[in-house]
């Protein structure tokens, strides 16, 4: 039992707060620009090179460059937005998904010229884990968990409690509608673009902390951040929170010894349990786990 | 919106056209052009950069000795497979179709290798030297003689690896592998030394790449059969450093056995060198003749004085693109075909051997209609049956945080 909770629950616990990040920002673009933003793995890359930018520079730990990565990644959604989204609001959602595809491109083009492709990391070294009784967790972990909890809770109180984010949820309900009653509509999707970006470089940072720095980085877990946001119902960031927890838990879960010793899964097709759940829940409730829009 | 849409699709049409149509032929004089299909971003991009400044020294060389045909420079078109086997075919549909080069050094990776040769270079004949592919599915292609490899294949890796594991005082490993051709197949040819020595595999694990975690994959792993040590075939930047890092944090396992694919200096600034002490692997070695080994180097470490000349794969590809080069001229003109036919008179014996930096003295000897054998950086480069190279196997240690050659074996 102690075995599930240390290597399977807690590391699909951090693996699922780091999708929720992801997925909650991707959830939030879609809400009010109406186009899934393949650019976010590649913000998240890009905020996590900013902090390792901090942290040579500095000689500062990767936990307290966080604001330095968030202002170098809201600058980048800005200028992407002026350059290429603003322009083709009106387009069809296939034409901004696929600019938002050639921008990611971008993005990683110059963190492979400034940076080079060889994996780096934030110079923590190896840490053992911390034990309380018998359960193990990695104190980078314990923060991951509490960092992700702050960011959602923030992100809660700015949709909630906010004219800001009242602003944000009417455009998201009705663009038309909102626009006519005096909603003002390009601050409040600068607005969005800088919280996209706040939560992306938090989650690249967090994933970086975790693993190592590489350009594909962000990347490579957008996928699950968008299986996320359609499991939480795509356009409700707190639902695309709950989904990622979920994939990630489920992806880790999946290959768990229940049965005599065997894994449930080879592990090696742990990635396709994400899209099964996918799959499974837009069958049986295609409108997500929370009521998403069309 | 109707006519806008059939002017694009004309447009578009138009387009590909250009881009599938061969360009004019060339003049006399004009450069002959060599493709490179490189991995320079994705798992094995840390490779890259040693292995691109080999196979531009050569060339350099070769062109500053007068160049191929009666004066004609080598030119370099590299392609980036970003690790990936569709990118792959598409770029090296570009190379074949576009750039029409006369012959491609590349891929990299295995399965990409077999990806690029199945859909493109076999069909339209185009000869490549792939200088670090070193899966053994490779030499069962039916490739009509035009996939050759200056890389060692990994039956002799995993069969040496198995061995050096035993003579080590290792009796239980788990293994874990990348799920691709190259993963599979170099576990399973240590797998079956490694059992013929005496050795217990505990268990076996194919991992999916570019993972944020590995922790359950090792923890089911080093739960079963008490394994003394994990034997891991990976590539460093998708999945590879972060396995390591998974197992030595949460005490999983704290000896590796290693295989090419992990062989770079990175790893140990990722993981830590105290980390891997006494660690130790396996790649192709050299088999070369020191003096001409030495040559390779001295002009390296010259043109390049940052990089490493012994890095992986490096002196394989500076070889592959000496055997093209002087398999053009043995053939009179950059004819694909004909470069095929060339590249095992050039490349074995028997003939007068030519090494590293003396390309000017083997375009004589063949201007004179006498035979050539090239004798590389890296072994002596003798094409069998299947094009794949005969060479040797080194093994590596970590001392110290740097990674050290501590012995080369043929077999």
């Amino acid at each position: 039992m102690l075995e599930l909770l240390n290597f399977y629950l807690i590391p699909g616990l951090v693996l699922g707060a780091i999708y929720a990040l992801a997925a909650a920002g991707v959830s939030l673009v879609y809400g009010v620009m109406r186009f899934a933003n393949f650019m976010h793995g590649d913000m998240m890359t890009w905020g996590a090179y900013a902090a390792l930018v901090a942290v040579l520079a500095l000689g500062i730990s990767p936990w307290v460059a966080l604001p330095f990565a968030v202002a170098a990644t809201i600058p980048v959604a800005w200028a992407a937005d002026a350059a290429f989204f603003g322009r083709l609001r009106r387009a069809a959602p296939a034409v901004l998904l696929i600019s938002s595809f050639g921008a990611a491109l971008m993005i990683r083009a110059v963190v492979y010229f400034v940076f080079g492709p060889t994996p780096q990391n934030y110079g923590q070294g190896l840490v053992p884990p911390l034990l309380f009784g018998e359960v193990r967790i990695q104190q980078r972990h314990l923060f991951i968990l509490a960092g992700a909890a702050l960011a959602a809770l923030a992100l809660h109180l700015l949709l909630a409690r906010t004219r800001a984010g009242r602003a944000m949820r009417a455009m998201a309900d009705d663009p038309d509608l909102a626009r006519v009653t005096g909603v003002p509509v390009a601050g409040v999707i600068r607005l969005t673009w800088a919280v996209a970006a706040a939560l992306a470089a938090i989650a690249g940072t967090f994933l970086a902390i975790d693993t190592e720095l590489t350009p594909m980085l962000g990347f490579n877990v957008l996928l699950a951040a968008f299986a996320a946001a359609i499991l939480g119902g795509i356009g409700r960031p707190w639902g695309a929170a709950l989904g990622g927890l979920l994939l990630g838990l489920a992806e880790e879960l999946s290959s768990y010894p229940f049965l005599a010793g065997e894994p449930l899964l080879q592990p090696a097709y742990k990635t396709a349990v994400a899209f099964a759940v996918l799959v499974l829940v837009l069958i049986f409730r295609p409108q997500g786990l929370f009521r998403g829009m069309g | 919106m109707i006519h806008s849409t059939i002017g694009r699709r004309a447009a578009l049409a138009l387009g590909a056209a250009t881009l599938i149509l061969p360009r004019p032929g060339r003049a006399q004089g004009e450069a002959v052009r060599i493709g490179a299909i490189l991995s320079a971003s994705g798992g094995l991009a840390a490779f890259v950069p040693p292995i691109r400044a080999g196979i531009a020294l050569a060339l350099e060389e070769i062109n500053a000795a007068g160049g191929v045909l009666n004066g004609r420079r080598l030119q370099l078109v590299e392609a980036d497979d970003q690790t990936n086997p569709q990118v792959g075919v598409t770029v090296a549909t570009r190379l074949v179709q576009a750039d029409n080069v006369a012959a491609i050094i590349g891929p990299m990776a295995s399965g990409i290798t077999i990806a690029v040769a199945n859909a493109v270079t076999i069909p339209a004949g185009v000869p490549i030297i792939s200088p670090s592919a070193t899966a053994p599915a490779i030499s069962a292609l039916q490739d009509n003689d035009t996939v050759f490899r200056t890389a060692v294949p990994d039956g002799l890796q995993g069969q040496v690896l198995g061995r050096v594991t035993r003579e080590r005082g290792i009796e239980r490993v788990a293994v874990m592998a990348i799920n691709n051709d190259y993963g599979r197949g170099l576990s399973a040819a240590f797998a079956e030394a490694f059992r013929g020595h005496g050795g217990t595999v505990t268990a076996t694990q194919n991992f999916e790449e570019n993972r944020p975690s590995y922790r359950a994959e090792l923890q089911t792993l080093a739960g079963r059969g008490s394994p003394q040590a994990l034997m891991l075939v990976g590539y460093p930047a998708s999945g590879g450093n972060t396995i390591l890092r998974n197992s030595i944090e949460n005490g999983f396992f704290n000896r590796f056995v290693l295989t090419d694919g992990m062989r770079d200096q990175s790893v140990v600034e990722a993981v830590g060198a105290r980390a891997l002490q006494g660690s130790f692997g396996t790649a192709p070695g050299t088999a070369a003749a020191p003096e001409q080994r030495r040559k390779y180097e001295e002009a390296f470490r010259r043109a390049n004085p940052n990089l490493d000349p012994g890095a992986a794969f490096v002196a394989q590809a500076y070889d592959a693109a000496y055997v093209i080069a002087l398999a053009i001229q043995r053939a009179g003109a950059p004819d694909r075909a004909a470069i095929r036919g060339a590249l095992r008179e050039v490349a074995n014996a028997p003939g007068e051997v030519v090494g590293p930096g003396e390309f000017a003295r083997a375009r004589d000897l063949l201007a004179q209609g006498q035979a050539v054998n090239y004798e590389g950086a890296s072994g002596p480069i003798e094409f069998n049956q299947q094009g794949d190279a005969q060479g040797r196997i080194e093994v590596w240690e970590v001392q110290d945080g740097r990674i050290t050659v501590v012995a080369n074996l043929a077999e």
